[in-house]
């Protein structure tokens, strides 16, 4: 082998500067489960529209400050074999992250959005929960030490077989709900600046 | 065993599981548009490249069979559109069936060092077939004989464009290289 492939073998991986973007996957989603065509779509939308109204009237007439049905249950697994229910959260503003070690957007946003604000607002009444899609305990304890994750981390190692994410419907990675103090969702899928404004809004007075 | 690696996952997807297709798209995603770039030389034009293959071989992918590694498989399907996307964009086959005098070696024993980002400024600047060629073989990891059924030209075409790939990448790092101080061989 001489120089210039002794050079190029050594930096094979080094030269990768390329990575595909959620935006790649959504259209190629799109072609591959086109939606269905616009009338279908719209009387899904009405139905749709019509049992969420009824379902949140529901919510606010039935809504008492003593029950916290607001938070459906979910009870999933740490690394270190403790139960950890969603709902021990209660009462701190909590980001449910759906994530997985292999999934290089998960790391990308873990390492350079979430943990700064983490870092920032976990002692003033911030939490994220971690819920990995793993199937490989060892791969996922690795993804969370590789990237430094100190918060809640939970999975039942199911992958998307999993009850939880299924009932989510997570289609991409990483997927995030974040909840308030109540444990209603707020909102789906924050960014990093919509999810610094709604801490700074939400954690401004601590009750 | 390494064949079996993503097998389940692979046979879910098969079934046109969604979240399947998600997880086989992440695991792969990254490595292919960087094959798909190294060929194209255009970020747009790679990821268009990388659509395509994804989409036919989601499409495809009864065909697959197990019997080789699904990485390889998926990575013949992104270097052929790639190629195809370079051939549109040209107009013309890449690499020309010209038979030409076999390129002199002598300079290859001069040492010298390079960073991976001169090492990827320098492989950017070879001319379309060039760095197919060289991409293909030494970074792909194909042999000649699959290069030359893959461009559609003869082995010893391709034996002496990687040759040329090599003398012209040489040409271009050493211009780099300080003034006569190349690293001596310690």
């Amino acid at each position: 082998m001489d120089n210039i492939e002794q050079l190029y073998k050594q930096h094979r991986d080094a030269m990768d500067r390329q990575s595909a973007t959620p935006a790649t996957w959504e259209a190629l989603e799109q072609q591959l489960h086109p939606p269905a065509s616009k009338k279908k779509t719209l009387w899904w939308a009405i139905a749709a529209s019509l049992v969420i109204a009824i379902g949140l009237a529901g919510y606010f007439f039935t809504r008492t400050p003593s029950t916290n049905h607001e938070l459906s249950e979910v009870i999933l697994t740490s690394p270190q074999g403790e139960k950890v229910p969603l709902s021990s959260l209660k009462g701190k503003i909590v980001l449910v992250e759906f994530w997985a070690s292999w999934s290089k957007m998960c790391t990308e946003e873990n390492c350079y959005y979430f943990r700064p604000l983490y870092d920032e607002y976990k002692d003033k009444g911030f939490e994220i929960y971690g819920i990995s899609v793993d199937t490989n305990k060892t791969q996922w304890v690795e993804g969370i030490e590789r990237d430094q994750l100190s918060w809640v981390q939970v999975s039942d190692l199911l992958g998307f077989d999993s009850p939880i994410v299924k009932q989510s419907e997570i289609t991409k990675l990483p997927t995030t709900y974040l909840l308030d103090r109540n444990g209603a969702i707020i909102a789906k899928d924050v960014n990093a600046d919509e999810l610094e404004e709604q801490l700074k809004k939400l954690l401004a007075h601590t009750p | 065993m390494a064949i079996d690696l993503h097998y389940q996952l692979i046979e879910r997807c098969k079934k046109g599981n969604r979240p399947a297709q998600f997880e086989l798209y992440s695991l792969y995603a990254d490595a292919m548009l960087n094959t798909a770039f190294r060929i194209l030389n255009d970020e747009e034009e790679a990821k268009d490249a990388l659509q395509e293959s994804f989409l036919s071989a989601f499409h495809q992918l009864h065909q697959f069979k197990h019997d080789s590694s699904f990485g390889a498989w998926l990575k013949r399907i992104v270097v052929n559109k790639s190629i195809t996307a370079l051939h549109r964009k040209k107009g013309r086959p890449i690499v020309s069936e010209i038979r030409d005098t076999p390129s002199n070696e002598e300079e290859a024993t001069r040492e010298f060092d390079a960073t991976a980002e001169q090492a990827y400024a320098a492989l950017h600047q070879l001319p379309d077939g060039y760095r197919t060629v060289f991409s293909l073989y030494l970074l792909e990891g194909y042999d000649h004989r699959e290069i030359a059924s893959i461009l559609n030209i003869s082995v010893s075409t391709s034996i002496s464009q990687y040759g040329r790939a090599k003398k012209k990448l040489r040409t271009i790092l050493l211009k780099d290289q300080p003034h006569g101080q190349h690293r001596a061989t310690v």
